[in-house]
């Protein structure tokens, strides 16, 4: 009993920072409609700020003020790093399409992890403790630390303060009233650009003191990010977007599953979180707390282009490309043909992603999910049945399938953010799975010997394979758009209500758009499976997620071509900078950045509206 | 009378689509326009290009002899532009009280200035919701919070884009009172309605659009007798 008690009270102390990380996350989303990927940032640069300034100012300033003041001195200065970023980065690209920002805040998390590594060195880091509060109190006769009683205050205290600031200054009540509609807003004459970098100080903030709270508790390390901010995404959707006592409760119930979890379920203990967060979705599609949304105002201007099927130019440039691609094993080497089938792999990965979420219109967090079903699919096959290859080639796809079709039917009855972060949720429940059912999968250590039949065991002849795979796949999409299905999918994306006037089933067009996007995504991962001889949880982790919304967005979402083109350039600019640099997250997230300040709509979207018109009038020059 | 805002040649796009052609009109100080047409003809697209809301606007607007098409919305606001919206578009989870706040701003020489408690007495049905959530307000009382908001910017000109539109025939009369109280505090107005209804006892002059283009300018004696022009550009 008393051990529950105090396993219960670290949950809540756990929440105090939790909290603090997800309320500025879900202040700043509510306002801005940013989805901040850099929040994990400021938590970690608020414990590496406040790990040097606790630890420089406690000779100076005597213990108490240099410990307490060194923590709200850094949480201070993350903030002012925050408006700057508001400021320099992503005020110039709010007229972008809604995720573009996204893309930006993910280049600057990049970039943050290798800035602290070069500043603080890759060690971890011990903070100074609490002075005074170094001890433990007896609670019930078991000994609990001192330092962790304040945190339990703290949460509340800050929710009292963020519940006071939001309702009684009139600075909080525009931001309550520019999270329901920031134009009008505008036209009541409020300076938006001033509302949002307050927003974006605030939430910087809250985050770093978040994370500056925690240094006593825990070493600083340069991971803290990734690790953070999974779950204030997590905690801000459980709770409600924009819902700030919601980001309490959810955090409360997030620490308290992560204290107990691990003892009353170790097998499942990491798919738990994500289970909850499924559930609570399934149930309250918009979470705890948060409220049905008004149906997003449609920004005027930002109507879409109609997408158009090649011209005879186009298509017989296409053609030569193929043929070029399928004449290059004649000139280069090994691991010039295995990158490239590398990137014809994620090329076919970002058009099954784009195909949902550009053309669905249900944006994908997880896409991850459906390349490893691919990837294991083919991987059990060849470990229990010792398969040839092309039955895995065929059982991943259908695998991916399934999965897709089994989650899909979930996910196309919910909406926006939320769509997003239960495919979020499935991903990881499948990551876990992989992970944690070791006699199956092999867990860590994954699955090995998952190498191309005798036939297609020449990098070349694998290479042929992979390209004419990937192009039958990507033409057999590109149809797929600009059939009768095609149209009906993009009616639904464009304006639910008029699509079900017109007769059309949305939920069933969704879900077999997922359905088809998760079996294209499961090819590539069969292919990428064979390519690499093995398989590893990886393949169904964030980062894979996140590496085809970074295709995606590059490339320019609002295009047909964008996504082939992003997957290009990105995987061709990280297989390369990995090799070139230790730094390169800094260079890559550098150039993400600056993509998308020079590029807001995308490298083949610039093209289209800049370079295109340009060369000729002629309408079918569109891709 | 010296004009209080010039439109010249004004063109609108969405996307690719063109919605507005060379629309030039103005308005006097202390005038009440009405801008007519039928569903689609460009009127809610004119006052939304006039706020600063479209982003892809060509041609000039003139307030009080300074330029401020391509300005941002809040610029524009504070240079005494109001802006009623055709579908309300309150702030549903904030209180009455709070929506009058979004809209405060300071006072402008030469024009009305109003308090939450001045506007109280011109909507008394808003004085005792004072404390409600705006989103548990009838349509009526939500579209007399919208002007009493709009009010609160103490501006000089106010758009009011389909004002009366889907109110019960009482509100429709209380609705046309505040017109008139608006006009006697010397305020100039542009009303967008289908066909002259509710702001008949107002207006001075009417405007007509039709896809995008202007098509009838002309004071209300004018209108009155055209009947041609209001055979062929708004009945349906």
């Amino acid at each position: 009993m008393e051990f529950f008690v105090i396993q219960a009270l670290t949950g809540l102390a756990s929440a105090s920072s939790l909290f603090l990380v997800a309320s500025g996350l879900s202040i700043i989303f509510g306002v801005t409609r940013i989805v901040n990927f850099a929040h994990g940032s400021f938590f970690m640069l608020g414990a590496y700020v406040a790990y040097t300034l606790t630890t420089a100012w406690s000779g100076p300033l005597g213990a108490v003020l240099g410990f307490w003041g060194g923590l709200l001195a850094a949480a201070a200065v993350v903030a002012v790093v925050g408006a700057l970023v508001e400021i320099l980065i992503l005020r110039r690209i709010y007229g972008a399409p809604e995720l573009f920002p996204l893309l930006a805040t993910f280049g600057l998390a990049l970039m943050v992890e290798d800035i602290v590594t070069l500043i603080w060195g890759p060690e971890d880091l011990l903070g100074p403790r609490a002075p005074g509060l170094e001890g433990a109190v007896s609670i019930l006769g078991q000994p609990f630390p001192a330092y962790d009683l304040v945190l339990i205050a703290l949460g509340p205290a800050v929710l009292g303060l963020l519940w006071l600031l939001l309702h009684r200054t009139r600075w909080g009540v525009l931001v309550r009233a520019a999270t329901q509609d920031r134009a009008m807003v505008a036209a009541l004459g409020v300076n938006q650009a001033r509302l949002f970098t307050g927003v974006f100080t605030l939430g910087a903030f809250l985050a770093a003191l978040g994370g500056a709270v925690q240094i006593p508790r825990e070493a600083v390390h340069h991971a803290l990010d990734m690790q953070i901010i999974v779950e204030a995404f997590v905690i801000v959707v459980i709770g409600g977007l924009g819902s700030v006592p919601g980001a309490f409760l959810a955090a409360v119930i997030v620490a308290e599953l992560n204290a107990f979890g691990i003892l009353l379920f170790p097998k499942i203990s990491l798919v738990l979180l994500f289970l909850v967060m499924a559930v609570v979705l399934v149930l309250r599609p918009h979470g705890l707390l948060g409220r049905a949304e008004e149906a997003p105002r449609p920004a005027p201007g930002l109507a879409q282009t109609p997408w158009r099927p090649l011209g005879r130019a186009a298509g017989g440039a296409v053609l030569a490309l193929v043929g070029a691609l399928a004449a290059l094993p004649l000139f280069a080497g090994d691991y010039t043909l295995s990158v490239l089938s590398e990137i014809l792999i994620f090329a076919l990965f970002a058009a099954s992603l784009h195909l949902m979420m550009g053309v669905g219109g249900m944006v994908s967090f997880g896409h991850a999910a459906y390349f490893g079903l691919g990837a294991y699919g083919a991987a059990l096959l060849v470990r229990f049945l010792e398969a040839p290859m092309s039955l895995g080639l065929l059982a991943g796809p259908l695998l991916a399938l399934a999965g897709a079709a089994l989650f899909g039917w979930f996910c196309v009855r919910l909406s926006g953010v939320y769509l997003a972060m239960l495919t979020l949720a499935f991903a990881q429940i499948i990551w876990s799975v992989a992970f944690q059912w070791t006699p199956v999968t092999g867990g860590d250590n994954g699955i090995l010997g998952v190498w191309p039949s005798p036939w297609a065991a020449d990098p070349a002849l694998f290479y042929l394979l992979t390209l004419a795979l990937c192009a039958a796949a990507l033409t057999a999409v590109r149809h797929l758009i600009f059939s009768p299905f095609g149209y009906a999918v993009r009616a639904c994306r464009d304006s639910v209500r008029r699509a079900g006037a017109i007769g059309l089933d949305r939920l069933r067009t969704q879900w077999l758009c997922f359905t088809l996007a998760g079996g294209f995504a499961g090819l590539a991962g069969a292919l990428y499976a064979y390519l690499k001889g093995s398989v590893f949880p990886e393949v169904l982790s964030i980062p894979v997620s996140i590496d085809g919304l970074v295709m995606v967005l590059l490339g320019g979402i609002q295009t047909v071509a964008g996504p082939l083109v992003g997957a290009g350039v990105f995987k061709a600019l990280s297989i390369h900078m990995s090799s070139e640099t230790e730094l390169w997250q800094l260079v890559l997230g550098g150039f993400i950045v600056a993509l998308v300040i020079a590029f807001p709509e995308g490298i083949v979207g610039i093209w289209r509206r800049r370079v295109a018109p340009l060369r000729a009038e002629r309408p079918d020059a569109e891709g | 009378m010296t004009a209080k805002l010039v439109v010249r040649g004004l063109n609108a796009w969405y996307g690719r689509a063109h919605i507005l052609f060379d629309v030039t009109l103005s308005v006097a100080g202390g005038e009440v326009l009405a801008l007519l047409g039928r569903n689609g003809a460009g009127k809610t697209t004119t006052l939304a290009s006039l706020m600063g809301l479209v982003p892809a606007v060509t041609g000039d607007v003139i307030l009080d002899g300074v330029p401020i098409a391509g300005l941002p919305a809040h610029r524009i606001a504070r240079l005494g532009l109001g802006y009623v919206p055709e579908d309300r578009r309150i702030f549903s989870d904030l209180t009455v009280a709070e929506n009058l706040a979004v809209g405060r701003q300071p006072p402008r020489p030469g024009v009305p200035a109003w308090t939450p408690a001045a506007l109280f007495d011109l909507f008394p049905n808003l004085a005792d919701l004072r404390h409600r959530r705006a989103g548990q307000m009838s349509g009526g009382e939500q579209q007399m919070l919208t002007i009493a908001r709009t009010l609160m910017g103490n501006p000089s000109v106010i758009l009011l884009d389909e004002p009366a539109e889907g109110l019960a025939p009482r509100i429709v009369a209380q609705m046309a009172a505040v017109l008139r109280t608006m006009k006697a505090e010397g305020l100039t107005l542009i009303v967008s309605e289908q066909n002259l209804h509710f702001a008949r006892s107002v207006v001075d002059r009417v405007c007509i659009l039709e896809k995008g283009r202007l098509r009838f300018e002309g004071t209300m004696a004018t209108f009155d007798g055209a009947k041609d022009v209001k055979d062929r550009y708004l009945a349906i």
